[in-house]
C-alpha cells in the first residue's frame, strides 16, 4: 500500500478506545502515526520533529487542545502543521472558538470513521 | 499742610489698602499666618458698622446735643446676646440655602419668591444711598480740611468726593468681582476692612488722648474750663421726661441694624468663617464700641472750648483740633482713621447691594426673556459679572450725586437713622420668619410695604417741606387737614424726636401687619417648604428637604454645563463628584441627574446669583417640567408633618430597597441554578458522547474491515462491551441522581443493621481489592447497629466509598463503624495519596473530576461522591473527608439513629 504522504500524523485523546480505533485506522491506510494519551506527550512529540496533522482532543486532565494549538500556531518547527480538532464539545460557539485557533478542521464526538477518513484526506490532499 | 505730604499720605494708604487686598487675595485657601486671626477678624470685620458717621458725627451730635449720640452704640450693646442667636441662626440657614445676602435671604425664606427680593432691594437702595452719600462727604471734607487750598492741589480739593468715588469703585471691582464665587464671600475685601477697622479706632483713641490729656491737662482740666466758659452747658440735666422712649426705639432700631443693614448681613452672616466665631465677636465687638466711644465726649467738649470763637463745623473737630495745635502727624492719623471708616464702609455696604442688586432685580427681571435665559443659563457667565461691576459703579455714582445734587438741596435729620429705620422695616419679615413658622408671604408683603410707606411718610416726607409748598401744608396741617395723620405727630404722639417717631411708628404698624396677615393668610406649598427649613434649620442640617422638587428631569450634562459656566470647569466639577461621591450617587453624563444633584446644584447656583435667580434657571433646564410640587405639598400643611412624610416615604424606600435585593438575590441564585442545570447537562453529554465515540468507531472498523485478525476482533469487541456498560453505568447514576435531587424517589425505610450493609459490601468489594493488590478490613466496635433507613442506598453509599478507597489506596483499607451521640459512624480509610485541603468539600460536586481535569482517572463517572453525598443528605446525615495530602484519606459519614 503506498504511502498517501509524508508527514507524520499525531493523534492526541486521553480515552484509550479512541485512540486505539484512529490509530488502526490511520495505520490500516498507511500513514506515519504517533499517539499520546494526554497534552504533555503530545508536547513531546511536538517538540521533537515536525508533525504534518494532529487530530487533537480539547478537554484533556493536562494541558487543553486549545492549548496546544496555540503551542503549535506559534512554533517554527511546526509551521506547516495543520490541526484538527475532535471533541465532544459540539455547540456553535465551541466549534468557533476552535477554527478561531487555528483549526482547519473541527469534528464533532461521535463521529462516524468513514466521513472522518474522507475528510481528512481530502485536507491532505488540498 | 503741605500739599505734597497729604496726597503721598493718601497715596500710600491706598496702595497699602490694594497690598493687603492682594496679600488676602493670595492667601485664600491657605491657612497662613495667626491662626487665631480669624475669630478676631470676624469680630472686627463686625465694626465695619462705625462708619464716618460714628468717627465724624458722633462727635458733632455730642457737641451739639450732648449724649444723643449714645443709642446708635448702645442698642447693640444690650443686645449683643439676641444679635448673636439671630446672627448664628441666621448663619445656618444661609449655608444650607447657600444664600448670598439680604434680599436673597428674604426671598428663599418666602418660597423663592421673586417679588419679595425684587422690592426689598429697590427699597434699601433708596433707604441706604444717602447713607453712601454721607461718607463720600466725609471724605471729601476731610481732604478739603487738609489741603490748603492752593496750587495744583486746588484741582484735587475741589473734585476730592469724585476721586474718592473713582477710587472706592475701582478697589470694589478689582477686589470683589475678580471671579463669580459660589459662596459669595469676598475674603479679600473682608481681611482690609478688619485692618481699616483697627486703623480707625487707633487714631480716634489716639487723637482722643491727645486732646484729653496734652491739650487739656486732664478730664479735670478740661471739665473746669467747659465749666468756666459754658456754665450751663454740663449742668444742664439731658435726661428729660421723653428722653427714656426716644432712646428705646432708637436702641431697638440700632440693635436691628447689627444684623439688617445690608453690610452687617454681609459681614456678619455671608462673610462668616466658622459660627464659632460668634463667641469671640460676642465680647470684641461691644468692646470695640466702648472703646470707640471713649473719647467722644471729651473731643465734643474740647472743640467746643477751642473753637468758641470760630464757626467750624463740630463734625470735623477730630480733624481740627490737631490742625489748630499745629500737629500735622496727628492730623494726618485723624485723617487716615476717618479715610478708613468711610471706604470700609462704602466697600461693603456696595458690595452688598450690588448683590442683592443683580442676584435679585436685574437677573430674575432677564430672566423672563427667554433668549437671555437660554444664554445666561448655558454660557455667557462673564455677563455676570460685567453686570455686577456696572451695579458697583451704579451704587457709587448713585452716592456720589446724592451728595453733590441732592444732599446740598435737601436737610435730612439724621442720614444714619433714617437708614437704620429703613433698614428696620425688614425686621418683622426676616426675623420673625426666621422663628415663626406661621409667618406667610402675603405677610411679608404687606408688613414691608406698610412699614415702608409709613417710613417715608414720617421720616422723608417732612424734609421736603422746605422746598415744596403743598407738602408743607400737609406737614403742617396734616392730609385733608386730619392733624391726627400728622407726618411727625401721628396720632397725636409729639413728644418723640422725629426719627423716633418715624421708627416706632412704622415698625408698630409694620409688626401688628405682619401678624395679622400671617394670621388670615395660607402658606403656598413652596413656602411650607421653605419656612420648615428656616424656623427649624438644625433639624435640616443633613436632610436634603427639597429633594422632591425636581423630579431629576435635568439631563447631567446641562446641569454640569451650567454650573461650568459659572465656576469654571474645574471648581464646578470638582464640586458635582465631592458631592456625588458623598453621597453615591453614580456620574453618567448622559443620563437624567439625580434629584439630589439637582438640589445641589441649584444650591451651589444661588450663592453665585441668587436662589430666585437659580430657581429660574434649575427650571429652565428642567424644561419647565417642575414637577406638580402644589398638589404634592398642599395635602402636607405643616412643616412636621412634611417631615414626617419625608421619613416615612425613607423608610419605605428603604424597605422597597430591602425587597429589591432580596428579588436580586433570588433572581441571580435562580440564574445560578439554571446555569448549573446547564453546565450539569452539557458534562453529562460529554460524557456520553466519549464512549459514544468509542462504540461507534469501533463497531464501523469491525464492520468495514472483516478480515482482522481474531485477537484484534476480541480486543475491539470487549472495548465495545466496556464502553456500553460504562455508558449504562453513566445513564443509570444520571437518572439515579435526578431522581434523588428532584424528591421523586421515596425512600424505602427499613430498619436494619448497618453491619449488614458492610458484610455485603465487603463481599462484592474483596474480589476488586484482590485484583488490585488491597487489603480490606472491617472494625466493629459494637457487634449490630441498628438503623431506620434505605437498606439499598446505604449499600450503595458504603460501595461507593470502598470502591473509590479501592481505586486510591496502595494496599490498605480499614472500615470503620461505631456509634456516637445517637448517631451511627462509618469510616472508609485509605492509604493513597489523600485529598489535598482546597478541595476536600469540592469533591463531593458533580462532575467535580470532569472540571478539575487534572484530577481526572480514567475510571468512574463523576458522579459518584456526588450520589453518595446526596444519599446521606436524604437520611439528615452528614458527609466529610479528612485527608492530610500524602498520608491517605479518610470518607467520614454519619446518620442518626432512630
Amino acid at each position: 500500500m503506498k504511502k498517501p504522504f509524508d508527514g507524520k500524523i499525531l493523534v492526541v485523546d486521553d480515552d484509550p478506545y479512541i485512540l486505539m480505533s484512529l490509530d488502526f485506522l490511520f495505520r490500516k491506510k498507511g500513514y506515519d502515526v504517533l499517539v499520546a494519551r494526554n497534552g504533555t506527550e503530545a508536547l513531546e512529540f511536538l517538540h521533537k520533529e515536525p508533525i504534518a496533522l494532529v487530530l487533537l482532543d480539547i478537554m484533556m486532565p493536562d494541558v487543553d487542545g486549545y492549548e496546544i494549538a496555540g503551542i503549535i500556531k506559534s512554533s517554527d518547527l511546526q509551521k506547516d502543521c495543520r490541526i484538527v480538532f475532535i471533541s465532544a464539545k459540539t455547540s456553535e460557539a465551541d466549534i468557533q472558538k476552535g477554527y478561531d485557533a487555528g483549526a482547519s478542521l473541527y469534528i464533532c464526538k461521535p463521529f462516524s470513521t468513514r466521513d472522518l477518513m474522507k475528510q481528512i484526506e481530502e485536507l491532505v490532499k488540498s | 499742610m503741605n500739599n505734597a505730604l497729604v496726597i503721598i499720605a493718601v497715596v500710600t494708604y491706598a496702595l497699602m489698602l490694594i497690598g493687603i487686598g492682594f496679600w488676602a487675595l493670595r492667601a485664600e485657601g491657605k491657612r497662613r499666618g495667626w491662626r487665631g486671626w480669624a475669630k478676631y477678624k470676624y469680630g472686627l470685620s463686625l465694626a465695619v458698622f462705625c462708619s464716618a458717621w460714628t468717627y465724624f458725627g458722633s462727635i458733632g451730635v455730642a457737641s451739639t446735643n450732648s449724649l444723643s449720640f449714645l443709642p446708635v452704640y448702645i442698642g447693640p450693646m444690650i443686645f449683643m446676646p439676641l444679635i448673636i442667636l439671630v446672627l448664628g441662626k441666621a448663619i445656618r440657614i444661609a449655608r444650607l440655602e447657600n444664600i448670598s445676602n439680604l434680599a436673597d435671604f428674604i426671598s428663599s425664606r418666602y418660597g423663592k419668591s421673586v417679588g419679595l427680593g425684587l422690592w426689598v432691594t429697590l427699597f434699601f437702595i433708596i433707604g441706604i444711598i444717602p447713607y453712601i452719600a454721607i461718607q463720600i462727604k466725609a471724605i471729601g471734607f476731610c481732604v478739603e480740611l487738609m489741603l490748603p487750598g492752593e496750587g495744583n492741589a486746588l484741582f484735587f480739593k475741589r473734585n476730592s468726593e469724585l476721586f474718592a468715588g473713582v477710587f472706592l469703585a475701582l478697589f470694589i471691582i478689582i477686589f470683589s468681582t475678580r471671579r463669580v464665587t459660589d459662596s459669595g464671600q469676598n475674603k479679600a475685601l473682608i481681611q482690609v476692612i478688619a485692618i481699616e477697622t483697627i486703623v480707625k479706632l487707633l487714631a480716634f483713641i489716639t487723637i482722643g488722648v491727645f486732646v484729653l490729656f496734652f491739650v487739656f491737662s486732664g478730664p479735670a482740666n478740661l471739665f473746669h474750663r467747659v465749666n468756666e466758659a459754658f456754665p450751663e452747658l454740663l449742668t444742664t440735666p439731658y435726661f428729660t421726661r421723653e428722653t427714656p422712649f426716644n432712646w428705646f426705639v432708637l436702641n431697638i432700631i440700632s440693635g436691628l441694624s447689627i444684623v439688617l443693614l445690608p453690610r452687617q448681613f454681609q459681614v456678619g452672616v455671608v462673610e462668616n468663617e466658622n459660627p464659632q466665631h460668634l463667641r469671640t465677636a460676642l465680647w470684641v465687638f461691644p468692646l470695640y464700641l466702648f472703646l470707640i466711644n471713649l473719647f467722644v465726649f471729651p473731643i465734643a467738649l474740647g472743640g467746643t472750648l477751642l473753637f468758641k470763637d470760630t464757626p467750624v463745623d463740630p463734625d470735623t473737630y477730630i480733624l481740627s483740633i490737631p490742625l489748630l495745635q499745629g500737629q500735622p502727624v496727628l492730623a494726618m492719623i485723624a485723617f487716615l482713621g476717618g479715610l478708613s471708616a468711610a471706604t470700609a464702609m462704602v466697600m461693603v455696604e456696595t458690595v452688598a447691594l450690588t448683590t442683592m442688586l443683580t442676584n435679585n432685580v436685574v437677573l430674575p427681571l432677564a430672566l423672563r426673556n427667554k433668549k437671555i435665559k437660554q444664554n445666561l443659563t448655558l454660557k455667557a457667565a462673564r455677563s455676570v459679572i460685567w453686570g455686577r461691576r456696572l451695579g458697583i459703579l451704579t451704587i457709587i455714582a448713585g452716592g456720589y450725586l446724592y451728595d453733590t445734587v441732592v444732599a446740598s438741596r435737601f436737610s435730612l435729620v439724621s442720614i444714619g437713622f433714617i437708614s437704620f429705620a429703613a433698614v428696620a422695616q425688614l425686621a418683622p419679615a426676616l426675623i420673625g420668619g426666621m422663628y415663626w413658622s406661621g409667618a406667610t408671604r402675603k405677610a411679608a408683603y404687606a408688613s414691608f410695604i406698610t412699614g415702608a410707606f409709613v417710613w417715608f411718610y414720617t421720616l422723608i416726607l417732612p424734609s421736603f417741606a422746605g422746598v415744596s409748598e403743598p407738602v408743607k401744608q400737609l406737614a403742617e396741617n396734616g392730609p385733608f387737614g386730619l392733624a391726627l395723620l400728622r407726618p411727625t405727630e401721628l396720632f397725636g404722639m409729639s413728644d418723640l424726636d422725629t426719627v423716633a417717631h418715624g421708627a416706632f411708628w412704622s415698625l408698630l404698624l409694620n409688626v401688628l401687619v405682619f401678624i395679622a396677615v400671617s394670621l388670615f393668610t395660607q402658606k403656598s406649598a413652596p413656602e411650607i417648604l421653605q419656612s420648615a427649613l428656616f424656623v427649624h434649620v438644625e433639624k435640616f442640617s443633613d436632610f436634603h428637604g427639597s429633594e422632591t422638587l425636581w423630579q431629576g428631569k435635568i439631563p447631567l450634562k446641562d446641569l454640569q454645563q451650567a454650573l461650568r459656566n459659572f465656576l469654571g470647569l474645574q471648581r464646578a466639577d470638582t464640586l458635582l463628584q465631592g458631592y456625588a461621591s458623598r453621597h453615591n450617587i453614580p456620574l453618567h453624563e448622559n443620563e437624567m441627574a439625580d434629584p439630589r444633584m439637582v438640589k445641589f446644584g441649584e444650591r451651589i447656583l444661588s450663592g453665585v446669583i441668587g436662589s430666585a435667580s437659580a430657581r429660574i434657571m434649575i427650571g429652565y433646564l428642567a424644561r419647565e417640567e417642575q414637577v406638580n410640587v402644589d398638589e404634592i405639598l398642599n395635602m402636607v400643611k405643616e412643616s412636621r408633618q412634611f417631615i414626617e412624610l419625608n421619613k416615612q416615604l425613607r423608610k419605605q424606600s428603604v424597605e422597597i430597597s430591602k425587597a429589591r435585593e432580596a428579588l436580586e438575590k433570588t433572581n441571580r441564585k435562580l440564574t445560578e441554578m439554571h446555569d448549573l442545570k446547564d453546565e450539569f447537562l452539557y458534562t453529562v453529554t460529554h460524557e456520553l458522547r466519549t464512549p459514544l465515540t468509542s462504540i461507534r468507531a469501533l463497531s464501523e472498523i469491525l464492520y468495514d474491515n472483516p478480515d482482522l485478525e481474531e485477537e484484534q476482533k476480541q480486543k475491539f469487541l470487549q472495548a465495545i462491551s466496556d464502553e456500553t456498560e460504562r455508558l449504562g453505568h453513566l445513564i443509570t447514576r444520571v437518572l439515579n441522581l435526578e431522581r434523588y435531587e428532584s424528591g421523586r424517589y421515596k425512600l424505602n425505610l427499613n430498619s436494619f443493621d448497618l453491619q449488614d450493609c458492610i458484610s455485603e459490601v465487603m463481599r462484592t468489594a474483596e474480589t476488586l481489592a484482590a485484583e488490585k493488590g488491597v487489603h480490606i478490613s472491617v472494625q466493629h466496635f459494637r457487634s449490630h447497629i441498628l438503623v431506620y433507613a434505605d437498606k439499598d442506598l446505604l449499600t450503595q453509599v458504603v460501595y461507593n466509598l470502598v470502591a473509590n478507597a479501592i481505586k486510591f489506596a496502595r494496599s490498605e483499607i480499614v472500615i470503620h463503624s461505631f456509634v456516637n451521640d445517637n448517631e451511627a459512624h462509618v469510616w472508609v480509610q485509605d492509604d493513597g495519596q489523600g485529598v489535598p485541603y482546597d478541595i476536600q468539600q469540592a469533591i463531593f460536586d458533580k462532575f467535580f473530576q470532569v472540571r478539575h481535569a487534572s484530577l481526572r482517572k480514567p475510571e468512574g463517572s463523576g458522579l459518584g461522591l456526588a450520589i453518595t453525598r446526596k444519599i446521606i443528605q436524604m437520611h439528615q446525615g452528614k458527609i466529610w473527608v479528612e485527608s492530610k495530602p500524602g498520608s491517605g484519606a479518610t470518607f467520614k459519614f454519619s446518620i442518626p439513629l432512630p
